[in-house]
């Protein structure tokens, strides 16, 4: 199920580049739902665990991907609360399908558009249990923190 | 403003005016690409051109504001992980700096007054990636069949509604933040809802509105400001858009303000005395002095030329 708290706290990791940079285990890139995330997200192929086909710039490390794809394979790989502000709506959809497959934490601290606002997820500031996104939204009357 | 940074591979176009700026948008979009390359133009990569009428400042992560003291009139760029955007009193210390930023982030930070016409995403188009604003402006005059008038300012700008529209119900939210739940709590339907919100502040509150009101009849006066507007307007007839805007401003709201106070003393707190409808201009005890006086006022139709 799928856990959002508004506003980040000090065990939410909030530098999700450098956790990412110094975390990430080559395998990570291997898994197919990682690759299908990154070519959806960056437009990039992962060729080997450590070279990334980048349309803009070519052939790079994993350390250059996106924060917001550097913060959905985080939030598939690891238990950490990662924070979600890093990733932009297109990776919205990614988020809903990750906590289908696990358990999973995020913080925000905006207001993140999901193409369908009709999911359940737990407040994990308060516990509270919504079928809809925007309900909450509103009940925080537009504050992250 | 227009700024450009520039490789071989990559080309990004800002044009922005007044002292704050943010570039949002989709993860991959390249807005980390932009802060980087600043940061290498910094450290000497001259493969890097940036042109721009002011100093570029790729400010540090780690740096947390007090490093801001030495730059006057530069343009700062500020990326999403910065320290500073943690800080209890960046509101402070983005006011006190006398420098445009450029801030990176979908980080809702409400303490800033970011026009809608400065909160901006990267377009793609090749290796040319060019900042475009996100939401629509409406300039709405059309006022036919409103019933609600529904204001964030809580003050004088629903003072004035209520003066000049006193057959349409005016209430205010509160805030600009809550304007959204207000919608939501108290209609079903919002046509005949008229949304009045200060353009000039009112980005990082944006997003949520448009989500909630999307495929309603809401209709919304996106005004810059109640200020802006009565400067324009008669007797002072000045006219400032964002365009005047520098750094010395938070937004053209403060700007338009501080200009009322200026030129008549004027407090945000009440509705101001001259504008009323039964002012007797004549009686007002600063009459004397007044470079106004005897001017005749018509809000009403200066607003709305369709109300009925």
């Amino acid at each position: 199920m799928l856990n959002i708290r508004f506003g980040a706290t000090d065990s939410t990791v909030t530098y999700v580049d450098g956790f990412f940079n110094s975390d990430y285990e080559d395998e990570w890139l291997l898994d197919p739902f990682v690759q299908e995330m990154v070519l959806d997200i960056d437009k990039s192929k992962i060729l080997s665990p450590n070279c990334i086909e980048s349309p803009i710039f070519g052939q790079i490390p994993p350390t250059r991907l996106s924060g917001g794809v550097k913060a959905l394979i985080l939030m598939l790989k690891t238990d950490e609360e990662i924070w979600a502000t890093a990733c932009g709506d297109n990776c919205a959809k990614w988020i809903t399908k990750i906590a289908e497959m696990k358990d999973l934490t995020i913080c925000l601290e905006h207001f993140m558009s999901f193409e369908d606002n009709h999911f359940p997820f737990r407040d994990a500031n308060t516990g509270e249990i919504y079928n809809d996104y925007l309900d909450a939204i509103i009940n925080k009357n537009g504050k992250y923190y | 403003m227009r700024f450009e940074v520039q490789s071989k591979r990559v080309k990004y176009e800002i044009e922005f005016f007044g002292k704050y700026t943010i570039i949002t948008g989709d993860s991959g979009s390249g807005k980390t690409t932009l802060y980087d390359m600043v940061t290498d133009y910094q450290l000497g990569n001259k493969a890097i051109k940036i042109s721009c009428g002011k100093r570029v400042v790729a400010l540090a992560n780690h740096f947390t504001g007090i490093e801001l003291e030495p730059f006057r009139d530069c343009v700062i760029i500020i990326d999403e992980y910065n320290l500073l955007l943690k800080q209890k009193d960046a509101a402070s210390i983005f006011r006190h700096s006398d420098n445009y930023f450029i801030i990176i982030t979908r980080k809702k930070l409400d303490y800033l007054p970011v026009s809608i016409n400065n909160y901006l995403k990267l377009e793609n188009k090749g290796k040319l990636n060019k900042a475009v604003q996100i939401f629509p402006r409406f300039n709405i005059t059309e006022f036919i069949g409103i019933q609600n008038i529904i204001t964030e300012d809580s003050l004088s700008g629903l003072e004035f509604f209520k003066e000049y529209f006193p057959e349409i119900h005016s209430e205010s939210a509160h805030s600009k933040s809550e304007i959204t739940s207000y919608l939501k709590s108290n209609f079903t339907d919002f046509s005949g809802v008229l949304v009045v919100y200060d353009a000039s502040a009112f980005a990082f509150s944006a997003k949520e509105f448009f989500e909630i009101t999307k495929e309603s009849n809401v209709k919304i006066l996106d005004w810059e400001s109640y200020e802006n507007f009565l400067l324009r307007n008669e007797p002072f007839c000045e006219e400032y858009n964002q365009m005047d805007m520098d750094c010395y401003y938070e937004s053209l709201e403060q700007f338009s303000e501080e200009r009322l106070v200026q030129l008549i003393g004027y407090h945000k707190g009440s509705l101001l005395k001259c504008i009323k409808k039964d002012c007797i201009c004549g009686q007002c005890n600063k009459v004397a002095n007044c470079h106004f006086k005897h001017r005749q006022l018509d809000y009403k139709l200066k607003i709305s030329k369709n109300l009925y």
